[in-house]
């Protein structure tokens, strides 16, 4: 297992998981978010080939209001 | 209709979506403020049992801002460097769909003043990038010039600190804006307070305004929105129309041939 952020909260993952495993393993049910990994945006298209390790830090971020 | 950006709209009215009472609230008052450009944020989902939706975002704001069918704006706010304003960008133009993004690097807490040298530089990445970008600056001429040199079309000086309802502090700085850059479009972004800020603002050349606070927080949202769209087409019809200039000598309106009781001294 991997010790990795999402949204500054520790969380755990199976070494070698890739976003799409984090959405389903964390069950992320927003329908629309955009994903940064270590302050990079990843686009939804490299979802699957970014593997991610230890100690990363991940935003997923959704629509809010704003001024 | 007036051109903005890649758009045609009619209302020169650009509106937040923060904080209103209620969402239906919001929904009513940016109706009826007549706008069709509406500020949008993205934040982080809460994780855990409590559904994003409690903080008000996430999928029912999403679906409810959708079926208003307006342009999006989304913003940068709360980014303290060029590298985090990119990467939400980068992250706003997926989730929205749209290349705009206000732009808005902080550059101090206490007065929320944007941050010119960090502004400046994501300019010029997200340009290069193909965005649309409308950054909140200052009303510092040479910053305005050199973020128009860098690409953009569009500069958004502030009128005052965010949320101050201060209005225009700096009249003067804001029209020599106005007067060295003729082509670019103008959006006083910040410190309206009241729709006589808007017309004051409109009265300079200013293309538009972009508020949030002021009606959001009214006692009436509603008919603060309606009272701001008609201040926008006022200070609109009153610049195109040519003002008088100001005299200090008095001038009477009524004719004086006829006066009765005339009598010479």
């Amino acid at each position: 297992m991997i010790t990795l952020q999402l949204n500054g909260e520790d969380k755990t993952l199976k070494a070698g998981s890739s976003i799409v495993d984090a959405i389903n393993v964390w069950h992320l049910t927003d329908k629309s978010f955009a994903v940064a990994v270590n302050e990079e945006f990843i686009p939804k298209s490299a979802y699957a080939d970014v593997s991610l390790i230890e100690g990363d830090r991940i935003e997923l971020l959704i629509p809010m209001q704003g001024g | 209709m007036w051109q903005l950006a890649d758009k045609k709209i009619s209302s020169r009215l650009l509106i937040g979506s923060a904080l209103y009472p209620s969402p239906d609230l919001m929904r009513k008052a940016i109706t009826a403020s007549g706008s069709e450009v509406v500020t949008v944020s993205l934040r982080r989902q809460n994780i855990g049992s409590a559904k994003a939706s409690a903080n008000g975002g996430g999928n029912d704001f999403w679906n409810l801002l959708k079926s208003l069918n307006l342009n999006l704006l989304p913003n940068t706010a709360g980014c303290h460097s060029a590298k985090e304003a990119v990467t939400t960008a980068e992250m706003a133009r997926e989730v929205f769909g749209t290349n705009w993004i206000k732009l808005e690097v902080i550059g101090d807490e206490y007065n929320l003043q944007p941050d010119p040298f960090a502004t400046l530089e994501a300019t010029k990445e997200l340009v290069s990038q193909g965005f649309e970008v409308f950054p909140y600056c200052t009303d510092d001429l040479v910053l305005c010039q050199k973020l128009a040199e860098a690409g953009c079309k569009i500069l958004m000086p502030w009128g005052s600190p965010i949320g101050t309802g201060k209005g225009l502090l700096n009249p003067y700085a804001l029209k020599n804006i106005r007067e060295r850059l003729p082509n670019i479009t103008l959006i006083v972004d910040a410190g309206i307070g009241l729709p006589s800020h808007a017309v004051q603002a409109l009265e300079l050349g200013y293309d538009g305004v972009l508020l949030n606070t002021a009606v959001a927080q009214a006692a009436d949202p509603i008919k603060m929105a309606e009272a701001f769209k008609y201040a926008l087409l006022a200070g609109r019809n009153g610049y195109e129309a040519g003002a008088i200039k100001e005299k200090n000598l008095a001038k009477p309106s009524t004719p004086t041939i006829g006066t009765p009781f005339w009598h010479q001294s």
